[in-house]
């Protein structure tokens, strides 16, 4: 579905992210794991050409490395961002609105967001901007899914919300794939997402140092010690 | 040491606090939690008084703080970090550290931040370097927001937040964004802080971490308080598994 080959970002001479090579099958659930400043978001950037990068990105074998961000939407090519990046000004529902701007259909995936989130229903017409944290970041991921994502990339999905939530969240994810979308995820919490996922990398500043299946990296020592914190 | 009594907060149409009660007793970690939009954030904005109650009160040490302005909160030894990181991103850590200086409201606070008092004196570098080595970010005074991860930052927004000697402080969602390793050094760093014989009101999602260092724990729910108690009776309530907990299968 989407190979990247000998992906580069570089901020200034900050190299966060230093030619890395991954795929995502069809229908996969691939995680990125690594501490905070490893170049996770970078490489998502990159994948969705929001920060300029080096190397090549095919997307169903074809080269889109010269693809615009919006170009890569129009491919179903998604991307929910960190830290929520909701429109702050507009209202619950035109943040839905914009995420099926240039691709989805608005009715019907409107009231998959507000059956998956019934709280973004009550506040649909609240300015994005006075939701609380939690709520925005629910909106972030429910705008994401407006667009009818094929590649769905989500970085800290699971930031700052209850644990209900989080364990909402995660089962969207599996039916998700379920239903044929391929997803790549970023998330602090290791342990939960290496449960729902195919595969997983692992980023070293900048590096991937590591990559196996999901299942042996949930039994390896060595990840568990480092990165799952048993 | 904290008293909440009775507060309402309404934005517009919307009852965010309904008549909320709690007290937060000296020397304790006390934690808030509850399902997000519950109105955590808000109380915390209320104590620190970014926003208005339209009633009710809150009482530090007996004095009541509805009256009193922002400024004057930290004067009274309380200091808060926020949710979404809110560090200055044109200064350095230092500088950074050395705007939640207590003394710097003396002098108003453009001046700190048009750079004005570059020549501090010995008491406040001492300050700064204190805590920015206890929070391990001695190496980094020089660096910008830009050049620093997610979880260096928490940590220089804590240091900011200790280096006006606060006796209360409030952290909102302190190991939201941090891999396991960052939040066992936030935990030490709680224990640390509480060892000096201050007390810490905490929101957080990570229930790991709140049944770990929480004395107590308060649970709200659309505004309202729906349970209180020690970790371990919080955590076996049915409505707080209902409408937060969910059923875990994992930590």
């Amino acid at each position: 579905m989407l190979r990247v080959e000998n992906l580069s970002v570089n901020y200034g001479h900050v190299k966060a992210v230093k030619e890395i090579s991954f795929e995502i099958k069809k229908g996969e659930i691939v995680s990125i794991l690594g501490a905070n400043g490893a170049g996770k978001t970078s490489a998502l950037f990159g994948v969705s050409a929001v920060v300029k990068s080096k190397g090549k990105v095919f997307y169903k074998d074809k080269d889109i490395s010269d693809f615009t961000t919006y170009q890569r939407v129009e491919k179903g090519i998604i991307l929910c961002p960190e830290n929520r990046r909701v429109f702050s000004g507009l209202s619950v529902e035109e943040n839905l609105k914009m995420g099926s701007y240039l691709r989805g259909n608005y009715q019907k995936n409107i009231e998959t967001a507000y059956r998956m989130f019934p709280i973004l229903k009550e506040r649909k017409k609240q300015a994005a901007g006075s939701l609380s944290g939690g709520e925005q970041q629910m909106l972030a991921v429910a705008r994401a899914l407006m667009s009818d994502p094929e590649l769905l990339m989500l970085d800290e999905p699971s930031l700052g919300l209850a644990p209900v939530i989080v364990d909402q969240i995660f089962k969207a994810l599996v039916e998700l794939k379920r239903s044929g979308i391929s997803i790549l995820l970023v998330e602090q919490n290791a342990l939960k997402s290496l449960k729902i996922s195919d595969r997983a990398y692992i980023l070293e500043t900048g590096r991937i140092v590591h990559s196996d299946d999901a299942k042996t990296l949930l039994n390896d020592e060595k990840v568990k010690k480092s990165y799952l914190g048993i | 040491m904290l008293e909440v009594k009775g507060i309402t907060v309404k934005f517009g149409g919307l009852t965010a606090v309904k008549s909320m009660n709690m007290t937060v007793e000296k020397g304790k970690i006390h934690s808030l939690i509850g399902p997000n939009g519950a109105g955590k954030t808000t109380l915390f904005n209320v104590i620190t008084r970014v926003i208005n109650p339209v009633e009710g009160e809150v009482f530090y040490k007996g004095e009541p703080l509805i009256k009193l302005s922002a400024e004057e909160i930290i004067s009274r030894k309380i200091s808060r970090t926020f949710q979404n990181l809110q560090l200055f991103n044109g200064m350095n850590v230092y500088e950074n550290i050395y705007s939640g200086y207590v003394n710097n409201y003396k002098k108003g606070i453009f001046s700190v931040l048009l750079k004005k008092n570059k020549n501090f004196d010995s008491e406040t570098r001492e300050k700064i370097l204190y805590v920015s080595e206890l929070l391990q970010i001695k190496n980094r005074l020089g660096s910008y927001p830009s050049q620093l991860s997610y979880g260096l930052l928490k940590r220089v927004e804590i240091a900011r937040a200790l280096i006006s000697d606060p006796e209360l402080l409030l952290f909102d969602e302190p190991a939201a964004g941090l891999n396991h390793t960052e939040k066992s050094e936030v935990e030490d760093i709680f224990e640390l802080v509480n060892r000096q014989g201050k007390t810490i009101l905490l929101v957080e999602h990570d229930m790991a971490l709140v049944m770990k260092v929480s004395d107590k724990i308060t649970v709200m729910s659309f505004g309202e308080k729906i349970a209180e108690g020690t970790p371990a009776e919080v955590a076996n309530d049915p409505q707080v598994i209902r409408v937060y907990l969910g059923e875990r299968e994992d930590a």
